[in-house]
């Protein structure tokens, strides 16, 4: 076994193959098929103050090599997630970081400092770019004050580990990312899904509702392996990776180009058991490369100088 | 409706055992797996990766068409529109089939007092087969109403011979049986029927459940109904299968609330 434990900060995880919010629920919908212990974490779907219905149908569209979602943050609310989900999250011995969106910029800390009245779960995920919703979401995450400011917010309320959820829908994405350092992130996940479209060509139609959505999946591989390489080249904490992991050969790239951990999304609907696999198969290649601790290939990306 | 209170839910390899073609367009495969064939009821489907390839990425969904739970299999109907449906259509006998599954709710099946009536619309027919096969199983009988656009889907219906059906057929163009749509046909033969007492059951595109909705309501008659959306992951994760609450409070999601739902409760698009 390989030591695939890796420190974010102020916190550990006992592997860096973590799972994205919106795709994973609250895991309890995953327990038929792994054991939800033996991943490096969850990510929550987000909570926000309110429950929300979420967008009218249809919300998901197939795109080549991807998805496109427009869910709109459909969630219970955060009183009935303390009430309904927490127990279940607080019997788990894998890390578990809670999502948290807002429409305003006081909500976020809001949802944050009710959790934590709860007893709070291991850390949470600043979402400020989530391409789906009219108020919030990604209108914050495209502005660095505003970026700033909920992170400011949010610090003030808990001392767990704080991560900010980074939109790739921006002109310069660096500039958001030490927004967000400079205010009290611990740590930044890049990228949250890009605006895409889809059209149906027989009713003329777009295939979703809402016109737009959040494209996810292999499509994005290439425009999230670039973010993380800026972002991680801009700041001093750590950078979680999303968008389009699918295999083990991607989690390495991931790390070697400079994330501390990894996130996995579209492809839990692909194969609702691959987390814990790629834990397995991670430690696999470990063995096979010897290489002794997981840690030492983050960042490790060989430039032409 | 009764609710998926199976926690057997699970991602398994199945051996494809045989495989027909209907029509050109419709095929059907049997799958081998027993312990599917022994716990799914009808309603109930199954989310399968139709090639290894990033493209279908995502599974398809399909309901169970038929059990043989002594034997262990189960079969599945399909029509080839896509990509998916043609990587399936393309699987060789003895190749694995990975699947998700039995995913959603089932239909609940009618006090004996009461006559089933099925209505099915083109592949419709897929999950009301299997309704048939436990009515036939728990020796009820049952009326079928299925429309097609032509005759050439009817080559089906020696299936239902195993089965304790009276079938009515309908067709767009008039080849087969009554002309015209499934449910106008519905509502000429219950006049007749002048039986109140009846559970209606229904699968098809939505302009058919839309106007069956309307019929059920003019007449205040039950029915149960199977839906059909896009969906991601088959067991509430994505929460991308949403169809609106007729009351307007929100949604429903079809792959754990459904997909069968009263058909009172829903909203029809289409
Ligand atoms: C619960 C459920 C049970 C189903 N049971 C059956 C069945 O027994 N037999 C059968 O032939 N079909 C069934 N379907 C529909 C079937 O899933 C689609 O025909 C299939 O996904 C099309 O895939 P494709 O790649 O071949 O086509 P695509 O190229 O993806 O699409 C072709 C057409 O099919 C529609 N479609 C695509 N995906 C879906 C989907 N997930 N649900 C509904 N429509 C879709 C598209 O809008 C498009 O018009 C069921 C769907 C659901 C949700
Ligand atoms: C159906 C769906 C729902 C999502 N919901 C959320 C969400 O609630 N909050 C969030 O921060 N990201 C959400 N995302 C984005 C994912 O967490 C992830 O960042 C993105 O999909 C890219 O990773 P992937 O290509 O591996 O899926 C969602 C993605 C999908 C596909
Ligand atoms: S298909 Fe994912 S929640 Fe229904």
């Amino acid at each position: 076994m390989a030591n695939l434990q890796v420190s974010l900060g102020k916190i550990q995880f006992s592997n860096p193959i973590l799972t994205a919010s919106g795709t994973f629920g609250t895991g309890e919908e995953f327990s038929p098929f792994l054991d939800l212990n033996h991943l490096g974490g969850i990510v929550t779907k987000a909570v926000t103050r309110e429950p929300r219905a979420g967008n009218p149908h249809p919300r998901i569209a197939e795109t080549s090599a991807g998805m496109l979602n427009s869910i709109g943050l459909a969630n219970v609310g955060v009183d009935r997630f303390i009430a309904e989900k927490l127990p279940f999250l607080k019997g788990l011995k894998c890390r578990v970081i809670v999502n948290v969106a807002g429409k305003t910029i006081d909500e976020f800390a809001e949802v944050i400092r009710r959790i934590e009245s709860a007893g709070g779960m291991d850390g949470y995920e600043i979402n400020v770019s989530c391409p789906n919703v009219k108020e919030g979401g990604m209108a914050f995450g495209t502005n660095p004050d505003v970026t700033a400011e909920i992170t400011k917010k949010a610090r003030q309320v808990t001392d767990k580990f704080l991560t900010v959820k980074l939109t790739p829908n921006v002109t310069s994405i660096t500039e958001i990312a030490i927004a967000a350092e400079n205010n009290g992130a611990d740590a930044l996940t890049v990228i949250n899904t890009l605006v895409g479209m889809a059209v149906d060509i027989r009713s003329r139609k777009p295939k979703l509702a809402t016109i737009t959505g959040g494209l996810s999946g292999p499509a994005i591989k290439p425009v999230a392996l670039a973010k993380v390489f800026q972002v991680a080249g801009a700041v001093k904490i750590p950078v979680i990776a999303s968008g389009g992991i699918m295999n083990v050969k991607d989690v390495i790239e991931f790390l070697i180009t400079g994330a501390s951990a990894v996130q996995i999304g579209t492809a839990n609907f692909v194969n609702p058991k691959i987390s814990e696999k790629l834990v397995d198969d991670l430690d696999s290649y470990c063995e096979e490369h010897q290489i002794n601790s997981i840690e030492e290939i983050i960042g490790t990306l060989k430039l032409n100088d | 409706m009764r609710a998926n209170t199976d926690t057997t839910i699970r991602l398994a390899t199945g051996k494809i055992l045989a495989a027909f073609s209907v029509t050109e367009d419709i095929k059907k495969i049997r799958i081998s797996h027993r312990q599917t064939a022994e716990c799914a009821l009808p309603g109930q489907f199954i989310n399968i990766k139709t090639s290894d390839s990033l493209f279908p990425l995502l599974r398809r969904p399909f309901s169970i068409n038929r059990t043989n739970p002594a034997q262990g299999w189960f079969e599945i109907l399909f029509r080839v529109v896509g990509a998916g449906t043609n990587a399936l259509a393309q699987l060789k006998i003895d190749s694995d089939i990975d699947f998700v599954g039995p995913l959603g709710n089932s239909f609940s099946l009618p006090d004996k007092s009461q006559n089933s009536v099925l209505v099915a619309g083109g592949l419709g027919i897929a999950p009301l087969e299997f309704l048939a096969q436990k009515l036939t199983e728990e020796k009820l009988s049952a009326h079928l109403f299925w429309g097609n656009q032509s005759s050439e889907a009817f080559s089906y219906q020696k299936q239902f011979s195993r089965l304790n059906l009276k079938t009515f057929f309908a067709t767009d163009d008039g080849s087969l049986g009554f002309r015209g749509n499934v449910v106008t046909l519905l509502e000429r033969e219950l006049a007749a029927l002048k039986d109140e007492n009846i559970c209606i059951y229904a699968c098809g595109p939505n302009p058919m459940l839309r106007a069956l909705q309307n019929f059920a309501a003019a007449k205040n008659l039950t029915c149960q109904v199977s839906l059909e959306t896009m969906m991601a992951c088959g067991f509430g994760a994505c929460m991308g299968c949403n169809v609106e609450k007729a009351d307007g409070s929100g949604y429903f999601y079809v792959c754990q609330d459904g997909p069968v739902f009263d058909i009172k409760e829903i909203r029809i698009y289409g």
